[in-house]
């Protein structure tokens, strides 16, 4: 019979080992995860936009909006500018205002959050949008991601508040995917929802003009073609 | 045990999946399509040969009373790895992996593997023995997700193999489908063996046939004495 002291040595043992081992791991891993969702982010903010020949991670800003119900433009805390709110990155060309891009998240997923990055041009017409994180079915609800497997992700472009913004299972005009009628739905929501948050908070906010005139250097690194 | 048996019974005669039935919640969950499918294998695959590797090195430390919990734990410090390492180097396959790589802790393979093998046998045997089940265990989910695909998809890998006027079985990628094609796997699978079987029976019966005809002639059995 093994003492009960050795059963707890062991085990202690083996759990201090684990711990050790993930906390190192961690903080090898932690700071190149958050770059590369950065970078992540920053190459949808340039599919969302249209055409720029700013810098829109270097020029966005925070912006405070009271959020609430099942889809609200993200709030989140921007650790370099150290504020509160929805960080918007703006799309300037030829020194005019031409769009900005924000994080929306739909609670009505079929599994956990929905966060898309929603383009939206002066006017608010949405100018495009892409899925961020998601947590849908592989296979089913995950076709949500490209426009190979769900046609709808660009009939939004164009489209204003007042246009249809529902899947045609619910009698609006964008596509749903068959069998899979929940995640398009919820993006559905989470448009309507950051254009509503656009008129009632973000319009207007932004500076008209580029805080800075783009250097040409500027300008070739951050153009879209 | 051979090692080759070791690295090769994985594959087909005691296949994780087809042959156990082990580990059915990734299996069942996550072959809607056979790139998601293959990336849930290697996973498996690597997680199964460094927690084989680590349970027999640490088998003797262990007391028996406190295994199963000590090997869990060892599981998920792996997982938990293996999930950080791939969300920090390979960050876009996580993206559409991410999701199903805490699952591997409830594969019940890789506890089934460090209980039932790598508390018995060496370091050496048992990576073997982890890469062989790995393979087998990739190979089975692959099959299973390219099938599913392709009848309820019409696509396999993403690439699409049929025209545009196919009608997908959409039941293939919804859960039911799972089951349906794991059952008609595994059935011919075993189809597969009882042919084999009756092969290897009938060549049985020729071999002792001819070698009979060899010792008496062509001529039938005499008869022995006393049953006349």
């Amino acid at each position: 019979m093994v003492s009960i002291n050795r059963l707890v040595f062991a085990l202690v043992v083996v759990a201090m080992a684990s711990a050790v081992l993930l906390a190192e791991l961690n903080g090898i891993t932690a700071p190149k995860i958050k770059a590369s969702q950065t970078a992540y982010k920053l190459k949808a903010v340039k599919k969302v936009l249209p055409p720029y020949d700013n810098q829109p991670a270097a020029d966005r800003r925070v912006i405070p909006v009271t959020g609430g119900g099942p889809a609200e433009a993200k709030v989140e805390v921007d650790d370099e500018l150290g504020k509160e709110g929805v960080v918007v990155y703006p799309a300037y060309h030829e020194g005019k205002l031409v769009g900005e891009a924000y994080s929306v998240v739909s609670h009505q997923g079929f599994s956990g959050d929905i966060e898309i990055l929603l383009g939206v041009s002066p006017e608010g017409r949405v100018t495009g949008v892409e899925i961020i994180t998601h947590a849908e079915t592989p296979g089913l609800g995950a076709k949500i991601v490209s426009e190979t497997s769900w046609k709808g992700k660009a009939e939004f472009v164009g489209r204003t508040l007042s246009d249809s913004l529902t899947v045609k299972k619910d009698g609006g005009e964008i596509d749903a995917i068959a069998g899979a009628t929940i995640s398009p739905r919820a993006v559905c929501g989470a448009v309507k929802a950051g254009l509503e948050a656009y008129n009632q908070a973000l319009k207007g906010k932004l500076p008209a003009t580029p805080p800075a005139a783009p250097t040409t250097t500027a300008a070739a690194q951050g153009a879209h073609s | 045990m051979k090692l080759s048996q070791v690295l090769t019974q994985g594959l087909w005669k005691e296949n994780p999946v087809l042959r156990m039935t082990l580990g059915m919640c990734p299996v069942l969950g996550v072959s809607t399509s056979g790139s998601d499918a293959f990336g849930m294998g290697v996973a498996t695959l690597s997680v199964l040969v460094a927690s084989n590797l680590v349970v027999s090195l640490v088998k003797d430390f262990i007391p028996a009373q406190v295994r199963i919990p000590a090997y869990i734990l060892v599981i998920a410090t792996l997982v938990t790895a293996v999930d950080m390492s791939m969300a920090a180097w390979f960050f876009e396959l996580h993206k559409t992996l991410g999701l199903f790589i805490p699952l591997i802790v409830v594969n019940c393979i890789i506890l089934g593997r460090a209980e039932g093998f790598a508390a018995k046998n060496s370091v050496f045997s048992s990576i073997i023995d982890g890469l062989g089940m790995g393979v087998g265990f990739t190979l089975a989910i692959t099959t299973l997700g390219c099938c599913r695909e392709l009848l309820g998809n019409g696509s396999i890998f993403g690439l699409s193999l049929v025209g545009a006027d196919f009608k997908p079985m959409l039941l293939m990628v919804l859960p039911p489908g799972a089951f349906l094609m794991l059952g008609f796997l595994a059935a011919g699978m075993r189809r597969v063996d009882m042919t084999l079987e009756a092969r290897s029976r009938a060549a049985a019966e020729v071999r002792r046939k001819r070698a009979l005809d060899l010792a008496t002639g062509g001529a039938p059995l005499p008869v022995p004495p006393g049953f006349e």
